[in-house]
């Protein structure tokens, strides 16, 4: 029997080195077998949690979140999503945390790696190492699989979340939070020693956070270099080159990488090649995308339409910052990026605005800068059924740009869950989209 | 073939044109001769995906013309890119935009409920679409609530609507699930309410939900209902209640998408002629879709 007929699309990506990510970041693609060194913890951890400290002592890490978009990817998520709404998770719970406790349950189910589990699965976790950035599942998350599923070590980080309206200029609030976020760095350091048997070497992490700065660096520049007409990358690499700053952050290898894409990104700016030849439209992407169809993005593309900057996972330029207490760098680089967030985004996202060193969220103000810097046309919001965190501000978010003339597009689905994928309803949407701003254009005799 | 009647101007040429609206579940064409329209409608159904063709061919006969004499196709509506023989395939939105505009120029805003799907589109003063909405991956905000409802209780779609307005007291349907709807409509029936006093707040609840969709980009008046749905007197008067004014109907709602689409073909070819520039047209012979070409 042949495969089943799917409406779900791989992406093609535009960019050599995001096509070569896997010889740029070996230990991130070979961590399967990285797991059966001798010696090396096995972490499951989440975005939020600095992957420095898993670099620092050494550990492998495994993050289902990524998991889950590999999953979706493969179109396998479907499958551990339905295991959990078995085992009683809501179906409009989280999806990245159904894919995992589907995973789980299936593992005890086997006795083992389920067949279907791409990578040969997760692996053998020995501790477990949350955060409640973001949201609250993300919180829960991991003491549920330690209470149901596994008897490991876990740690979460409880992090600072300073209320939207707080003066974070204020010199005495900003140490109030700049303590709480030390004694978590601490609490969280100390975990870490006590499984490692061995305390944290300052002079290695110093390293670490240096290279993880200098890789910030390239990544935000790269960034900056997609305001130039034509585009000369779109989300389906962007979707992809991700990978290192989420995960691989501290290593040679996130340096390399994202060198390597400034240097092609900035070839192709000076010798004025674009993703598409002929660019008719370049929008904001704002939200997770649909990880298991990021081929809508070459969709878009085939139509004339580009995404030239997206709000989630992007990197603003990092802050300078004094190395010489490396633990004391990454309070302060979280700090000010939480400062910056809260001035740029607060008023969209008041209660999940809270530091991390990339934004999964921004906010309005910046989306409407980017709209003259990056030269755009219109917004399109994926509404995530999963995700509420993601998806609480985009109606202010809307507001905003229709004060300023710009048109946004709010289309519904999931990032890990195909099933709240509609594809004709969906491109009949972006369509009408691209038609109306045709129409809009038509009018003001703009470009065509 | 109905005569629709008469559109308001004078047309600059005696074209013939034709719109074809392929919704999810009827096909509409329309059929533009000069200043006269015929139209045309029926299932769109599984196996008319690949016998749009057929329905044309219908529709012209019926009109006693042939397909050359065609000067344009336009298709639009879900099916459209199942029309290899039209010249160019246009969104159901700007379609229905352009047709509500010609038959009420005052209208603001478009709601669409059709079999499978519903929408809002909002326009400028100008008819020119500013923004618009369609419901997410779920049958509440359609047609195919109440087709379910009606087959459920075993009554025709068409008296739904009548019956809800002889109901005293809406019996609130709080689901938005329609399958749940349907298991909530049939325990009120079981536990002896008055049906329809139920199906008044059956109506309610598509309204309701239909409603807070549109009102995502500002609902104004005036509002044209268009679609199948429209047909139906409880929506409406549901839909009323909702607004607190009335709505406008057109003379068939089910035709404004094909209408459009007969009148943005017609502009082309005018624009064409203006400009001096040889029509794009993508024609293929009167024939059935070829898929996996």
């Amino acid at each position: 029997m042949s495969e089943p007929y799917s409406e779900m699309a791989r992406a093609v990506k535009s960019t050599d080195t995001v096509r070569n990510i896997k010889k740029y970041a070996p230990t991130f693609y070979a961590r399967t077998k990285l797991r059966e060194q001798e010696g090396k913890k096995l972490v499951w951890t989440m975005v939020g949690v600095p992957p420095e400290l898993l670099v620092a002592f050494d550990m492998v890490g495994e993050w289902p979140e990524n998991y889950g978009t590999l999953c979706a990817a493969q179109l396998i998520a479907t499958g551990f999503c339905e295991e959990a709404e078995a085992e009683g998770y809501a179906n409009d719970m989280c999806s990245y945390v159904r894919n995992t406790m589907g995973y789980l349950r299936r593992c005890r189910e086997v006795g083992g790696v389920p067949p279907e589990a791409p990578l040969g699965g997760m692996g053998n976790v020995h501790l477990l190492l949350g955060s409640g950035w973001v949201c609250e599942p993300r919180y829960k998350w991991f003491q549920a699989i330690a209470t149901h599923y596994m008897d490991v070590p876990v740690f979460n980080d409880d992090p600072v979340s300073p209320a939207w309206d707080t003066d974070l200029e204020d010199p005495r609030i900003a140490e109030h939070y700049k303590t709480q976020l030390r004694a978590t760095l601490k609490a969280q350091v100390t975990f870490l020693e006590d499984i490692a048997g061995r305390g944290l070497d300052l002079d290695h992490f110093r390293i670490i956070m240096q290279r993880s700065h200098q890789a910030m660096k390239f990544w935000h520049e790269t960034l900056e270099l997609r305001k130039a007409v034509p585009c000369p990358m779109g989300s389906e690499d962007y979707y992809t080159a991700i990978i290192p700053q989420l995960y691989l952050l501290g290593t040679q290898e996130a340096v390399d990488f994202y060198q390597a894409l400034y240097n092609e990104i900035k070839a192709r700016v000076d010798g004025g090649q674009g993703v598409i030849a002929h660019e008719k439209y370049r929008f904001s992407w704002f939200g997770i995308p649909p990880w298991f169809n990021l081929g809508l993005f070459n969709w878009l593309e085939s139509l004339g339409a580009i995404v030239c900057v997206e709000s989630s996972y992007y990197v603003k330029k990092p802050p300078e910052l004094d190395f010489t207490d490396p633990v004391e760098a990454l309070v302060d680089w979280i700090w000010q990026e939480a400062v910056e967030r809260q001035k740029e985004s607060t008023e969209v996202l008041p209660e999940v605005v809270n530091p991390g060193r990339f934004s999964a969220l921004v906010g309005s103000k910046l989306v409407a800068r980017w709209i003259e810097e990056y030269k755009l046309d219109g917004a399109i919001c994926h509404r995530l059924r999963s995700c509420r965190a993601s998806s609480l501000g985009e109606v202010h978010f809307r507001n905003v740009l229709a004060q300023i003339g710009i048109p946004t597009l709010i289309f519904e689905s999931d990032m890990t869950d195909p099933r709240a994928w509609s594809d004709a309803q969906i491109k009949a949407q972006f369509r009408e989209f691209l038609e109306m701003i045709d129409a809009s254009r038509a009018k003001r005799g703009g470009r065509g | 073939m109905a005569e629709y009647g008469k559109e308001p101007g004078k047309p600059v040429e005696e074209l013939i044109v034709a719109g074809v609206d392929i919704g999810s579940t009827m096909t509409k064409v329309v059929i533009r001769n000069g200043r006269t329209m015929s139209t045309f409608i029926g299932p769109t159904g599984a196996e008319y995906r690949t016998l749009a063709h057929k329905v044309v061919e219908d529709a012209l006969n019926q009109a006693s013309l042939g397909f050359d004499d065609l000067a344009y196709v336009v298709a639009t509506g879900y099916g459209r890119m199942s029309v290899p023989f039209a010249d160019q395939q246009i969104t159901e939105i700007s379609c229905h935009a352009r047709g509500v505009r010609s038959l009420l120029p005052t209208a603001r805003t478009v709601i669409d409920i059709g079999g499978q799907d519903s929408k809002a589109i909002k326009l400028n003063e100008q008819g020119r679409v500013i923004n618009f909405v369609m419901n997410d991956k779920c049958a509440a905000g359609s047609g195919r609530f109440l087709e379910v409802i009606a087959e459920s209780l075993g009554l025709k779609l068409e008296e739904l609507g009548e019956l809800s307005l002889k109901g005293d007291t809406a019996i609130k349907i709080s689901s938005i699930c329609t399958v749940f709807a349907e298991q909530e409509v049939v325990g009120h029936i079981a536990d002896g309410r008055r049906l329809e006093d139920v199906l008044a707040g059956l109506h309610d609840s598509l309204a309701s939900r239909v409603y807070s969709m549109a009102e995502r980009i500002k609902l104004e008046p005036d509002v044209v209902l268009t679609g199948g749905v429209a047909k139906n007197i409880g929506i409406r008067k549901a839909m009323e209640r909702k607004l607190g004014y009335q709505v406008l109907l057109p003379p068939e709602p089910l035709l404004t998408g094909a209408i459009g689409a007969a009148l943005l073909a017609k502009e082309l070819v005018l624009k064409a002629i203006e400009q001096g520039q040889p029509l794009k047209k993508e024609r293929r012979p009167l024939e059935a879709a070829r898929f996996f070409e």
